[in-house]
């Protein structure tokens, strides 16, 4: 008895302790994530409205209503409608933006093959290409705006300059026009985070691929473009499923600040992206509900997306 | 051992010959083409905001700020050209090799495109599209010019109007740092600048202290629930940003810490994200080193502070520089949380100095965009290797 005391004395202190050190961050995990992602799941069953929050807070119980309107169709006039068409264009919207990830992808994977060489200076041309991620703010997006300038801006005086040394009388592209606005979206997003996050998780992928690999295929004469499908490519799959999987779950979120500063989600709502839309239903139009509801529509993409991607792309990696 | 020896040399001497290793030209100037892609962007954002207002809107664009000046009696005197009459020669298009006297009214002389050398070539308008020229190369081969000129002399600008000939026009090249005098003038930018160091510095403080006691406790200490808990914490990690939003705003609201700094910085102090990655890196960290310090006699709080902090600097210092930047660059939430524009942080600053009335005054935009990024670029060039390795962590977690 007497020389357990003690020990079970420390016990005490440890978990007194542990708990003490956890207070603050649990509190804070508490307050603003747990709470709010309950409460949230509860609002979305509510019509809260109303351009002051006042209190009491004017919130009525509406069922599935907001979820009907999100997601149902009726009939008018004899053909079917959807309840919200906006939301199924923002839908479109943002899978539309989507479209660049592949490429964002392949310009990474490119980029940090050229980096993957023990050369001199190759620190700078990899500072030089990250530099974008590292301006990535409201900056860049206001940069992109005078860049795609249809008058003035260089990638229409480019469009000129290359029509007039082949005789051609080009104008240029409306960039910021309803149909050009999403690839405008896409470019400069691409060009922004080229260099940045997927490029140096290429680049340590690489870097982790065994040397034997290579001499192994050099003695089989292998030329580049074998060794790259048939070592690099396999060796580096793991990273590309990764990396696929993170650009779908940040594309479900994404476009906020391009669309924000290029057109205000305009022109026409053709660059209102789903994250634009629950910003516009919450901050714009105080809907409260029915912006929770889309924010677990959203969730709920995010992670059937999740699902899939695990489900299905496993198949196509190779874990070593 | 010396058969060890022998083989690690050999096999350096192999890796040294290895065809892989040896790069062409064209690797390099591959390299340089990229390099290129990604730098024209920002060095457009300088150009610009080193221009003149008169001389944003222009067609072609110009890269290099620049004026006119003659000289006169030895010294610089800035000119503006009013009419010119030239004699000149076409060396390209239609009229190739004719020679005529056009006043510059007629012609629209534009001195250069925008990737050919200095003053080497000038360019006359053939098409009939004026918004659009094409453009024919002619040669000046003399002419004279009605210039107004500005004197400065003794502080005192007088104008008088003088014919020079044309070949005594010179460009000089002259940057306008006025405007970035004039954005701090126009719009409370050091006031967004204080808003977002002090927002981004006390959120990074926050959050890499408490995800670090929290690590702590995850990763070393032992008390009911722990495990549960840490599994609740993994599971929020992949709910996105937007299904808060909502309440959080709410409860600032009710909290009436709307557009105040409590409700800038007080939500972003706290991170799962953080808080998983430090616990990851702790647990990597040999226990042996603590069972001796509490033999020593060493309280927790001792062994949190002296051996585990000093061992984690690489992770605490990858997850300050992500925090800081994160913070740095976070629009949605300060942007929904202001009202008023001295709370507002440098990008919803920047957003809302396009909204009032300077959103096509590019050269002062591009002056506060090149502003808001010069502090980014500073830390990253300090900072790179944690940039690196705390991405590398992240890929490794997936």
């Amino acid at each position: 008895m007497k020389q357990k005391k003690p020990h079970t004395n420390k016990k005490k202190i440890e978990v007194l302790f542990a708990y003490l050190f956890l207070l603050p961050n649990l509190i804070g995990f508490l307050v603003f994530t747990l709470l709010p992602v309950f409460t949230s799941l509860l609002l979305s069953f509510f019509e809260y409205q109303g351009l002051s929050l006042s209190w009491p807070p004017n919130v009525s119980f509406v069922g599935l209503e907001n979820f009907i309107e999100l997601l149902g169709f009726h009939r008018e006039a004899g053909a079917i409608i959807a309840n919200d068409p906006l939301f199924w264009k923002y839908l479109w919207n943002t899978i539309f933006l989507m479209v660049g990830i592949p490429f964002a992808m392949a310009g990474a994977l490119i980029l940090a093959i050229l980096l993957n060489k023990k050369q001199k200076g190759i620190v700078v041309f990899r500072t030089i290409f990250f530099l974008p991620t590292m301006c990535q703010t409201v900056a860049v997006a206001l940069l992109w705006l005078w860049i795609y300038n249809y008058d003035y801006g260089i990638i229409n005086t480019f469009i000129r300059n290359l029509g007039d040394l082949f005789n051609l009388n080009l104008e240029g592209v409306h960039w910021l026009s309803a149909e050009w606005i999403k690839p405008s979206m896409i470019i400069a997003s691409t060009w922004t985070y080229l260099g940045g996050t997927n490029m140096i998780l290429y680049l340590a992928a690489l870097q982790n691929i065994p040397k034997e690999l290579y001499e192994a295929a050099d003695i089989d004469g292998a030329s580049n473009l074998q060794k790259f499908w048939a070592v690099t490519w396999p060796m580096i799959s793991p990273t590309t499923f990764f990396i696929a999987v993170m650009s779908v779950i940040g594309g479900f979120q994404g476009g906020f600040m391009f669309a924000y500063i290029f057109a205000k989600g305009g022109p026409h709502g053709a660059s209102t992206t789903l994250m634009y839309y629950i910003f516009d239903n919450f901050f714009t139009w105080h809907n409260f509900g029915y912006a929770c509801c889309l924010a677990w529509f959203m969730f709920v993409l995010i992670f059937g997306a999740t699902l899939i991607n695990w489900r299905y792309g496993g198949k196509l990696v190779h874990y070593t | 051992m010396s058969d060890n020896k022998v083989d690690l040399s050999k096999i350096k001497v192999l890796n040294r010959k290895k065809p892989g290793e040896k790069v062409s030209v064209g690797y390099y100037i591959l390299l340089t083409l990229v390099a290129c892609f990604m730098i024209v962007p920002l060095l457009w954002m300088i150009s610009t905001s080193l221009k003149n207002p008169a001389d944003v809107f222009v067609y072609p664009p110009k890269w290099i700020p620049d004026y006119n000046y003659i000289i006169e009696d030895g010294n610089k005197v800035e000119v503006n050209v009013i009419n010119e009459v030239y004699e000149i020669k076409y060396i390209s298009g239609a009229l190739k090799g004719t020679k005529s006297t056009v006043p510059k009214g007629n012609i629209d002389v534009e001195w250069r495109r925008w990737w050919t050398p200095w003053d080497k070539v000038n360019l006359v308008n053939t098409s009939k599209n004026k918004k659009f020229p094409r453009w024919d190369e002619v040669e000046i081969l003399s002419g004279v010019a009605t210039l107004d000129i500005l004197f400065v002399k003794d502080g005192v600008t007088n104008f008088r109007t003088k014919e020079v000939s044309v070949d005594k026009v010179f460009k000089g090249v002259r940057p306008v740092w006025k405007n970035y005098s004039k954005v701090i003038e126009v719009m409370p930018f050091l006031r967004f600048y204080w808003n977002s160091f002090i927002v981004s510095v006390l959120i990074t403080f926050g959050q890499v202290l408490t995800s670090a006691m929290a690590a702590y406790s995850f990763s070393r200490l032992n008390f009911p629930g722990r495990d549960k808990l840490f599994l609740g914490y993994l599971a929020t990690m992949m709910i996105p940003y937007a299904v808060v939003l909502v309440p959080v705003y709410i409860l600032m609201n009710w909290l009436n810490w709307v557009d105040t700094f409590r409700a800038l910085i007080i939500p972003g102090m706290f991170s799962a994200y953080g808080t998983f990655m430090l616990r990851q890196f702790f647990m990597t960290i040999p226990v042996d080193l603590e069972d001796a310090a509490k033999i020593d006699g060493c309280n927790f709080l001792r062994i949190f502070w002296n051996i585990i902090l000093p061992l984690s600097k690489p992770a605490l210092a990858t997850l300050t520089v992500f925090t800081l930047l994160g913070s740095w660059m976070s629009f949605m939430w300060p942007l929904i949380v202001t009202n008023s524009v001295s709370m507002k942080t440098l990008p919803v600053g920047l957003a809302y100095f396009q909204d009032t009335g300077f959103g096509t005054q590019y050269e002062l935009l591009m002056a506060g965009a090149f502003m808001a990024i010069i502090p980014l670029v500073i830390m990253f060039v300090f900072t790179q290797r944690f940039f690196v390795e705390g991405i590398k962590m992240q890929g490794l977690k997936g």
